[in-house]
């Protein structure tokens, strides 16, 4: 898995690519909580590369809203797939993580 | 008689994404549809993950073993761990829904198969019964 960050006046975009899993989902979280502790005012995932994302995976996801909620900042993720759509369905997070078609989307949203 | 496939390995992480790759292979052999593949898939990785983390406690050394047999109908996914015996009520407890970083693997694992079942086959570790059943299409 592959994670790459790129820093939009003060919005950061972080591009996973891969498999999301109990080996990979430390490094995601890693990037994640790095940028959370900066305080960055918008946080989002484009998930659009990600082949496979199990629970280690959509915990991290969950941990990184709450993180960055719990400044104030903003959250989103992008372009998930069917599977993970389907699990976050599952787990009723559907509704509760913003969720956009497009970076360009997530970026522009208040 | 049944298609059988076994895998030996480690309880390392790693190696997830190897188990992934065969279950799903041999999903697809069995002929189930994309969808379930992925579910079935899902279904094996949490359950292993669920081993690795719980059973052994993250240690990377230990050993699961898995056999896949297909009968035609069913697709039955034996996984066994080595360590202490689990309590069987982890597959009653129902994860509530929402902002709760943990707990959904084993929620996941029963929306994922038709069948799972805990036993202790030699009272010493532990073997979860995973079973999807496959819907023929009208043309086969």
């Amino acid at each position: 898995m592959r994670v790459a960050s790129t820093l939009n006046d003060g919005a950061v975009v972080v591009a996973v690519e891969g498999e999301v899993d109990l080996y990979s989902s430390p490094k995601l979280r890693r990037e994640i909580v790095c940028w959370a502790n900066k305080q960055i005012r918008s946080l989002i995932l484009d998930l659009g590369a990600v082949s496979y994302m199990d629970s280690s995976g959509i915990a991290t996801l969950v941990e990184g809203f709450q993180l960055v909620k719990r400044y104030g900042g903003r959250f989103g993720i992008v372009s998930p797939g069917p599977s993970i759509q389907e699990v976050l369905r599952f787990a009723h997070l559907d509704t509760i993580i913003p969720t956009f078609t497009s970076v360009e989307e997530a970026l522009l949203r208040p | 008689m049944a298609s059988t496939f076994e895998i030996k390995t480690l309880s390392d992480p790693r190696f997830l994404s190897v188990i992934r790759a065969a279950t799903g292979q041999y999903a697809r052999v069995a002929g189930f549809e994309p969808k379930e593949i992925e579910q079935i898939k899902l279904a094996v990785d949490e359950m292993c993950t669920n081993i690795i983390r719980h059973t052994y406690n993250g240690d990377p050394s230990q050993e699961m073993v898995l056999r896949f047999a297909f009968t035609g109908r069913e697709l039955e996914i034996n996984i066994d761990d080595f360590g202490p015996a689990v309590d069987p009520r982890i597959f009653q407890t129902r994860r509530p829904p929402g902002l709760q970083p943990g707990g959904l693997g084993l929620s996941l694992i029963r929306s994922m198969v038709d069948e799972i079942e805990l036993a202790t086959p030699t009272g010493k570790g532990n073997r979860y019964r995973l079973v999807k059943y496959r819907v023929r299409k009208e043309s086969e």
